[in-house]
């Protein structure tokens, strides 16, 4: 059989309609990739049974027959669902969450659960309390976080898409480090019913794929108006991988966020490779300018302030009565405590800390209210700037992906890893990280295209368009070829 | 600068409900200030920053009764009598 580790979803989609390969031949291939290849990289905590796999999904659809990963903070009924976490071995899910639902709908084969950081609360993969997810691109260095098991998957053609989260890097930076696309929503586009919360005014059902056009259909099923979320937001079903022709809008204007792009401790590669991107947006007809985001540099303060805030509130339902692992104590008291701090790990507790800290009696007014005021500019900022471009260029990185334990004695350069990215989450913009090129030692770049409110067609369109010009896309780590 | 104390570092643990171990207190001082401080930086801009009233809006549903089986939920808890969840007793464990 032709090897398929890396072909598009339009590729698969063709090869089951013309009867070339069946959908069964299709997914005992990419398990057999799982069984061959995962053992090396951890980028599933669970791949499924082939017969159930197919027992969950409609036989026809959108997606039909198209396997893929979820990452383990999204609930399928019946699966495990750890979010990466001790306080939640063992639990299983009693019901879908909404992508996963329309996902089945649309036939999609969901093979496994993928890695993550312990309830997506790190940029390096590192917190997850099973296992780490090394980068298919080099093993002694991170695939990124939180979303890291469904980026290395896709990255090492394990599958052709996953879903992922971002809330304030996720999905992005991830796919930066292992040379692949994340979408990051609009805030409210993709429905959070079933997802376990971390910060939920943040949060948004993320997708990653090898190039745009597949991440724009899996999008296309995921997203529209969810009555079980009262924060989704009304809008229509569409087909985004629709308007994918290769060219850009006629006199788009984008505007490059020029202090970001040269901003101190940026790697001088990585300002080459999006400087380079940046000549070919301009070659295929955009109208490039510099553009000045006074807040932004604000937005990593904001987003460590509001996102602990969530975390501490979201996460108090862990406390050992209805589900997952329980202390054992007599004491009621000491039953949550103990239970909470033999179940969380040190990042999740770390920011229930400084989450209950910001929101207490004494500091809520310095930090948390503050934060929100902040947030309340820098909204406004954006919603001026797409007044005047329609897109904005930035980094999604500031270095390409780093060695394990790199960070273990300054966690507040792990946590400034999400500077470029979480801005985004803070205005609820959509943006996307594509692939723009590699570093001398062979690891990936890349860049973000942002947009305003709900225009993921344009950033497809956009993205594709660049994505046609240039070979980032096709490029694949050597040890997976085969 | 901005540095936590100890007590705040309990005290705030007492709140969120995690045992801490005296061992890890110091590196959860450091941690947490040193992000704390980082944090404080919108002090700069809020200062100029009027917060605005938001702007909610209710967001309704039909209230429609969907049966749903609480069984695989309830099955699942680390101790359970029939539908009930067991807990340590509560009166006895003021503190």
């Amino acid at each position: 059989m032709k090897n398929l580790a890396f072909a598009t979803i339009t590729q698969l989609q063709d090869l089951l309609k013309n009867k070339e390969i069946s959908a069964q031949e299709l997914l005992t291939f990419y398990l057999d990739r799982f069984a061959k290849y995962d053992p090396a990289i951890g980028a599933a905590l669970d791949v499924f049974d082939k017969d159930s796999i197919i027992a969950a999904a409609a036989k026809s659809g959108e997606l039909a027959g198209i396997p893929g990963l979820l990452k383990d903070i999204i609930a399928e009924k019946g699966r495990s669902l750890t979010c990466a976490s001790k306080i939640l071995e063992g639990y299983k899910a009693t019901y879908d969450a909404t992508s996963t639902a329309r996902l089945k709908d649309a036939g999609a084969y969901i093979v496994g659960r993928a890695n993550c950081d312990e309830f997506a609360m790190g940029s390096s993969n590192e917190t997850s309390a099973y296992k780490k997810v090394k980068n298919p691109w080099d093993h002694e260095r991170v695939a990124g976080g939180s979303s890291g098991g469904s980026i290395a998957a896709v990255a090492a053609g394990l599958v052709p898409w996953a879903i992922g989260t971002d809330t304030g890097s996720s999905i992005r930076q991830p796919a930066a480090f292992c040379g692949v696309v994340g979408l990051k929503p609009t805030y409210g586009l993709v429905s959070r019913y079933g997802v376990t919360a971390y910060a939920s005014s943040l949060d948004c059902v993320s997708v990653t794929a090898r190039t745009v056009k597949d991440t724009a259909k899996v999008l296309s099923v995921i997203a529209g108006k969810d009555p079980k979320d009262a924060t989704s937001l009304a809008t229509e079903k569409k087909d985004y991988a629709a308007t994918l022709d290769g060219a850009i809008k006629k006199g788009l204007k984008i505007g490059v966020v020029d202090a970001a792009l040269h901003a101190e401790g940026m790697d001088p590669e990585i300002v080459q490779a999006i400087e380079t991107a940046i000549a070919e947006l301009k070659k295929l007809g955009a109208r490039i300018e510099n553009v000045e985001l006074p807040a932004f540099e604000y937005g990593a303060a904001t987003y460590f302030i509001l996102s602990r805030a969530e975390a501490a509130s979201n996460l108090a339902r862990f406390d050992g009565v209805r589900y997952g692992m329980r202390a054992k104590t007599d004491d009621l008291f000491d039953m949550y405590s103990d239970t909470r701090r033999d179940g969380f790990g040190a990042e999740v507790k770390r920011r229930i800390l400084i989450g209950n800290y910001v929101l207490s009696a004494g500091h809520a007014d310095a930090f948390y209210v503050n934060a929100k005021k902040v947030q309340q500019r820098m909204r406004q900022e954006f919603i001026e700037t797409f007044k005047k471009y329609d897109l904005l260029v930035l980094p999604t990185t500031p270095m390409p992906a780093f060695k394990f334990g790199a960070f273990d004695t300054d966690r507040l350069q792990m946590d400034l890893q999400d500077y470029f990215t979480c801005p985004i989450n803070i205005a609820g913009l959509p943006a996307i990280s594509m692939p723009c090129g590699f570093t001398k030692n062979n690891l990936p770049i890349g860049f973000q295209i942002v947009g305003s409110h709900l225009s993921e067609e344009l950033i497809c369109q956009t993205a594709h368009a660049y994505e046609q010009v240039t070979p980032w896309h096709t490029m694949h780590p050597a040890q997976y070829a085969e | 600068m901005i540095k936590v104390s100890r007590e705040e570092i309990l005290y705030i643990a007492k709140l969120s409900r995690i045992a801490i171990h005296e061992d890890e207190i110091e590196s959860l001082v450091d941690d947490i200030s040193q992000v704390l401080n980082y944090a404080a930086r919108v002090q700069e801009l809020a200062a100029t920053e009027v917060q605005q009233p938001v702007k909610n809006i209710n967001i309704f549903r039909e209230d429609t009764i969907v049966q749903t089986d609480p069984q695989p939920l309830i099955a699942q808890a680390p101790q359970r009598e029939e539908q009930y969840y067991v807990v340590p007793a509560v009166l006895d464990s003021e503190k």
